[in-house]
């Protein structure tokens, strides 16, 4: 083999063979399902130009869309990782009748489709349903409030949290806590100074986790949001509303911006889950 | 009072009592870290406050909403029930989802399998990006991936008036809708595959070639039957996603009823007009749809760990 | 089958596995590439194997250069460190895998497949155990089933990665016996990676001691143990204590003494000596050119070890020495020792500048 081909060689040569078949094949299929599209809308948004982008995006309407989006997101993933830390907590520490249903429940948000959840949602939380009529005479409006988004965002984020830390809180080595235990601490000090630094990172993964799946929600939303422009409308929302308007540009910079703030949880993610790994 | 007796069984202290000589079933609220880790847990009312607030969470938004999407489309009777689901828009709306979600459970096997196999066989450089880019569509929006679709495919988009010239319908119909679930949906079998395959590392494969075996033989008799169960795992995940996709699809679809409608789409569409009933009785099947899912998602995850 | 390397290299990334190797194996030899880990000797066996490629190099099957025989057409039998066994596959069909997958033309009908692999069962005595899978197996039985699986294509040449690796000592001793016989049996051309030297005393017609990707030294088993040839294989083979010396006015000194030699040295500086632990004698402390405090004193079976801290120019020196059956001796004796068989190394050099008797 001439030196050359040796140092401008792609990758270790293997034994198996196929490489440049399925290589080839992913990153065709890749590019044509996933990344042309993608950078078309990129392109799109490009042609628009910096000023009209700008001027989109600090409409009124837009700013409220996008803050509303990510506010309740992370409200939502906030709320998340108390509860999903008690229910990883109560599944993987205690013994108590339920346990394995409970287990297969925390899946459900996961599975069921975003347009029952978001149905079910409306209807339990109107004034008349099953949960709303409870809070109706608190003077607790749920339905076309922010506050029915963040119902339906804590229903989809879920899983995020309890299945991140799950298996985290399982490995834990009880001889830590023994060893802690046996040198003074008080369960409250063993709790914060050995378990909490362990599972800090798997929690981070998961909040990032549910707060990502929460900024792009939409079916399980727009139900139980009202859609009230400036009040109660998502920014996936806003983007099919323009895009029935036919105001693509309108669309696609709202897009682009969602998109943006995907790819860089999605490198925080990917980040945080090799820390949750070395932890581990 | 079973309470009563988890303290008892809290005070035996050191020793793996559970494990050799306590009685086969675990009572109830005791802690269940093994061996000796149960003298090092919280007091029992801190352990029921935590499990009631954990079990009433769950309950909350889990359970009732779950629960109330079968009262509510069972609130009619059999018959309001039976009757919406064989409204020739609904049937033609099942139809139309197990067409997309069959297609885009194929493709996305097929390029899944292809996918994992570069990416756990070979060392390659940019192969973390790779992965990256496949995991891409797990947290766009779906009503991005529908928008790039119209983007491309819509009259104001890229290929718009060459598809209407050429008498090309793609967007507000079949392929759009095909297009855009394939994208939702792109990861999943992929995702499920490269850690499985990534542990089972290439030792076996290596030594079905050095016995003579050609490649594709390798990947039939070698590679397939050891990863069978996390591809059906991935199968499954797919497929529940596929078939309830709403937003992705509900940009591209158009809302054509009878034509491309899914059956998210219809449900969205009857609960619009007040048909609470009708569109609950959908949405059931697609709530049973997720059960299943689950259910068998759970029994595959008993077979892959007795494997390991 | 005779296998000639040729000037291997390899590198993966910065780190160099092998460095311009050159080898000849004996047809129907059993040889054992023995190192360190991370000593080059399992990439020498993959790219003989064709599982691994060389960055340059030839590697020549009887004579026949292979670099265009695939890993499928070199016929040779690898056994994998963790065996590799299908684990979707009974033994029976592990062991059939080789002979079933071969092109239409060159197939064996069915009948003489399930003859030939009853053969190999018995031959590896587990025909017992045809219908089980890889995980109902010991590790000694997965690694029959590996061996007689490698074995079923009739091997050029068999592989073996760290073959006995993965088993506890007794298992170990006792298939290592039982791979000497086979391999006296089939007289197949074999080659063995070990880190494990007694297994490759025991066991090997020759063998190849490597480091850092080079080939230190190949013999016999005899000679790599007497005649080491440098400073790595006399600190890898055996057990060995070093002593820092100098050389000077053409002798060795240990601090202030003198070791007795019969021929003059040439030079002057640091060196290092290195001797067998029994190879140390007991002897009058005003004598011996070592001498020191018995710390404690071991009995291992029929043989009796004394730890000896060596006072050094007030460096302490921890020294095993192995007591003859005569030699009493009692913690906190004072005795003297001296090295009866010792090689001399030069400060940064391996070759080997004197020996004494060896």
């Amino acid at each position: 083999m001439p030196p050359l081909s040796k140092t401008l060689r792609f990758r270790e040569p293997s034994v198996i063979p196929g490489f440049g078949l399925t290589f080839g094949l992913t990153v065709t299929w890749l590019s044509v399902i996933v990344l042309i599209p993608l950078a078309a809308m990129i392109l799109y948004a490009s042609r628009l130009g910096f000023d009209q982008f700008i001027a989109i995006l600090t409409a009124q309407r837009t700013l409220n869309a996008l803050k509303l989006s990510f506010g309740i997101a992370f409200a939502a993933a906030i709320f998340n990782v108390i509860f999903g830390l008690i229910v990883a907590w109560a599944l993987t520490r205690y013994e108590f009748p339920g346990r394995r249903i409970a287990d297969a429940i925390v899946d459900i948000p996961f599975a069921l489709p975003t347009a029952v959840a978001g149905i079910a949602l409306a209807t339990l939380y109107s004034p008349q349903g099953w949960i709303g009529q409870f809070l109706a005479p608190l003077g607790i409006q749920v339905t076309f409030t922010p506050l029915g988004i963040l119902v339906a965002l804590i229903f989809v984020g879920i899983p995020f949290v309890v299945r991140t830390v799950q298996p985290v809180l399982k490995d834990l080595d009880p001889e830590l806590e023994l060893a802690a235990a046996s040198l003074g601490a008080s369960r409250w000090q063993v709790i914060r100074k050995v378990i909490a630094p362990t599972l800090l990172p798997a929690i981070l993964t998961g909040f990032a986790l549910a707060f990502a799946r929460a900024v792009g929600e939409y079916g399980s939303v727009i139900f139980i949001a009202g859609n009230l422009p400036n009040i109660s409308e998502i920014a996936p929302l806003l983007i099919v509303i323009r895009l029935e308007e036919f105001r693509y540009a309108d669309a696609t910079a709202i897009a682009v911006i969602m998109l943006f703030v995907a790819f860089i949880m999605l490198l925080i993610i990917n980040r945080l889950q090799r820390w949750t790994e070395a932890r581990s | 009072m079973t309470f009563i007796e988890a303290t008892t069984n809290r005070q035996a202290g050191f020793g793996g009592a559970e494990e050799n000589s306590g009685p086969a079933r675990r009572s109830d609220f005791a802690a269940r870290a093994p061996r000796g880790a149960k003298a090092n847990t919280e007091t029992l009312p801190v352990r029921i406050l935590l499990v009631l607030i954990a079990l009433g969470f769950l309950t909350l938004f889990i359970v009732i909403p779950l629960v109330a999407v079968f009262l509510q489309a069972f609130s009619k009777g059999w018959t309001a029930y039976f009757s919406a689901l064989t409204d020739p828009d609904a049937i033609s709306a099942i139809r139309l989802t197990i067409i997309v979600a069959a297609c885009s459970v194929a493709v996305n096997l097929f390029f899944g399998l292809i996918a994992a196999w570069t990416i756990t066989k070979y060392r390659f450089p940019g192969k973390t990006l790779l992965i990256t880019l496949i995991d891409l569509p797990f947290s766009i929006s779906p009503v991005v991936s529908g928008l790039v679709f119209v983007l491309l495919f819509g009259l104001q988009g890229f290929f718009g008036h060459w598809l209407q010239d050429n008498d090309i319908k793609i967007l507000f119909a079949f392929p759009a809708i095909l297009l855009a679930t394939i994208f939702v949906t792109f990861p999943f079998v992929a995702r499920e595959l490269i850690p499985l395959m990534q542990e089972q590392g290439t030792t076996e494969e290596e030594a079905a070639l050095s016995l003579g075996a050609s490649g594709l033989t390798t990947f039939l008799k070698v590679t397939l039957p050891n990863i069978k169960w996390g591809l059906l795992y991935g199968i499954l995940l797919c497929n529940a996603r596929a078939m309830g996709e709403f937003g992705a699809v509900s940009v591209v679809s158009g809302h054509i009823r009878g034509e491309t409608n899914t059956m998210p789409l219809h449900i969205e569409i009857l609960y619009n007009e007040y048909q609470l009933t009708a569109a609950f009785a959908v949405a059931s099947l697609l709530a049973l749809l997720a059960i299943v899912t689950l259910v068998l998602k759970a029994a595959l995850e008993r077979k892959l760990e007795r494997k390991r | 089958m005779k296998i000639d390397v040729r000037n291997l290299s390899k590198r993966f990334g910065n780190f160099v596995a092998l460095k311009n190797v050159d080898l000849d194996i004996a047809s129907g030899e059993l040889l054992a590439l023995l190192g360190p880990s991370g000593s080059g000797k399992t990439t020498l066996l993959r790219i003989i194997a064709g599982l691994d490629f060389a960055d340059g190099g030839e590697v020549y099957f009887a004579g026949e250069n292979a670099a265009n025989l695939n890993v499928r057409k070199r016929h040779v039998g690898f056994v994998f460190q963790h065996y590799a066994l299908f684990r979707h596959m009974t033994v029976f069909e592990n062991v059939a895998f080789g002979l079933r997958v071969r092109p239409r033309r060159e197939r064996k009908p069915e009948h003489e497949i399930v003859k030939r692999v009853k053969r190999l069962l018995e031959f590896v005595h587990i025909e017992g155990l045809a219908e089980r899978y890889p995980d109902q197996l010991s590790g000694g039985q997965r690694q029959r089933v590996a061996l007689a699986r490698a074995l079923a294509i009739e091997p050029n040449v068999l592989l073996l990665d760290e073959p006995f690796g993965a088993l506890d000592a007794k298992v170990r001793k006792s298939l290592r016996r039982w791979l000497r016989d086979l391999h006296g049996e089939l007289n197949v051309t074999s080659v063995l990676v070990t880190h494990d030297q007694e297994e490759a005393l025991e066991v090997a017609d020759r063998i190849v001691v490597m480091g850092n990707g080079k080939i230190e030294q190949v013999g016999t088993p005899e000679e790599i143990y007497n005649e080491p040839a440098n400073s790595f294989v006399f600190d890898f083979i055996g057990e060995s204590v070093k002593l820092p010396v100098r050389i000077e006015n053409g002798g060795i000194w240990i601090g202030s003494r003198r070791l007795a030699t019969n021929d003059e040295l040439p030079g002057t500086g640091p060196a290092r000596l290195f001797v067998r632990p029994h190879d140390l004698t007991f002897g009058e402390v005003s004598e011996a050119p070592l001498q020191g405090a018995v710390r404690a004193v071991r009995r291992v079976g029929a043989l009796s070890f004394a730890d000896v801290r060596l006072d050094y120019g007030g460096d302490d020196l921890l020294v095993e020495a192995s007591l003859p059956p005569e030699t009493l001796v009692r913690p906190g004796d004072l005795v003297g020792l001296t090295p009866r068989r010792y090689r001399i190394y030069e400060d940064g050099a391996a070759e080997s500048l004197t020996s004494a008797a060896l």
